[in-house]
């Protein structure tokens, strides 16, 4: 039966899209024990992973890292892969600098609704600021058609979705580092190198404070850019092969 | 002196913003004579993101060696922007 109650708790955070522990106890109605072995050993197999502390932790199953019925995600998605503009508003349309920086202060005033954590709410609006702001920085004069960024926080599924129609991080890490030739390669060198061509300036650090800050508060980052992704947790970045493709880049910070 | 970064903004996130307050104080706040200490203020900044320090401290800390104190604030995201950077605030918070 053990197996059974390991399917059952799997397949209950799969279809959630994001379920807390006391929500499983409860459909499950096994002792929160056995419940609790059940999800470190689906964790442990990377099936699952949890984000947040207790007690506001919540469960999701890597599968389901982008539900397709989500009402943000999916237009960010499509937006992020055609660029069609059916799929952006102009409340999650950041054109310029100045409008992205009015954006990340609003973000300070919404998270502050939800989240009690006043450090964790500016490290989140510096994690999003420090994306956004790196859209500009790699793609000024290299947008492929929309100018800007998409950036959209929802409070219900508690993620920040931050999109552009750029170049993506391959050609950005090419110019520097002519010797990475593909979207995974790009990604690790863009999240654990130091990569500059301006020293003395620090530049390259911005990929790495994400992580740094991901990893470090039990939030969760999945970046698409080209055919890869790379996902950050508290057990830190693992890159992979995407299953569609994303000409710029497309950064979904859940917390 | 003191130099408080909330007078650049409560959020602080991007280069462009980073190196025109780094022009601007140069401009107007800091000290002619290079030998005069400086102290670095935190206080009423929500945010600080890497981008916009290294435009700031990097020049300021080249331009003015050895004079240059970051007053300690409890912030966690100042804190991780200046690590990051391999900068340090001047003493340990408690």
């Amino acid at each position: 039966m053990k197996t059974n109650t390991h399917t059952i708790i799997y397949e209950l955070i799969r279809s959630s899209g994001g379920i807390t522990p006391r929500q499983i106890i409860t459909a499950v109605k096994h002792h929160p024990t056995g419940i609790f072995k059940h999800l470190k050993a689906l964790q442990d197999k990377s099936h699952v992973y949890k984000v947040g502390k207790m007690p506001k932790v919540r469960y999701y199953a890597y599968t389901n890292n982008m539900p397709d019925d989500s009402k943000t995600m999916l237009p960010a998605m499509n937006w992020a892969a055609s660029g069609d503009a059916r799929f952006a508003t102009e409340d999650t349309l950041a054109p310029t600098r100045d409008v992205l920086h009015a954006r990340t202060e609003r973000l300070i005033k919404e998270l502050k609704k939800i989240l009690p954590n006043e450090n964790l709410i500016y490290l989140l609006t510096a994690v999003a600021g420090e994306i956004g702001n790196n859209s500009f920085d790699h793609n000024l004069g290299q947008w492929q058609d929309t100018l800007g960024v998409f950036f959209q926080l929802d409070t219900t599924a508690r993620t920040i979705i931050i999109a552009d129609r750029g170049q993506g991080v391959l050609a950005t890490i090419r110019r520097v580092r002519p010797d990475v030739l593909t979207d995974d390669r790009a990604l690790e060198v863009a999240f654990t190198e130091m990569v500059s061509g301006r020293a003395p300036e620090k530049r390259g650090n911005g990929l790495k404070f994400v992580k740094k800050v991901i990893s470090e508060n039990y939030l969760h980052l999945t970046y698409y850019t080209g055919t890869a992704m790379a996902e950050i947790n508290r057990r830190g970045l693992r890159i992979k092969k995407s299953t569609f493709s994303i000409p710029g880049t497309l950064a979904i910070i859940t917390f | 002196m003191r130099i408080e970064l909330k007078k650049f903004g409560a959020v602080l996130t991007s280069r462009p913003a980073g190196k025109e307050a780094y022009l601007a104080a140069k401009a107007y706040s800091l000290p002619k004579n290079k030998k005069e200490k400086i102290e670095v203020d935190f206080s009423g900044v929500m945010v600080l993101a890497p981008s916009w320090a290294d435009e700031f401290f990097t020049p300021l800390f080249a331009e003015y060696p050895n004079v240059v104190t970051l007053l300690p604030n409890h912030n966690a995201s100042i804190r991780a922007a200046l690590e990051i950077i391999g900068m340090n605030m001047s003493q340990e918070l408690h």
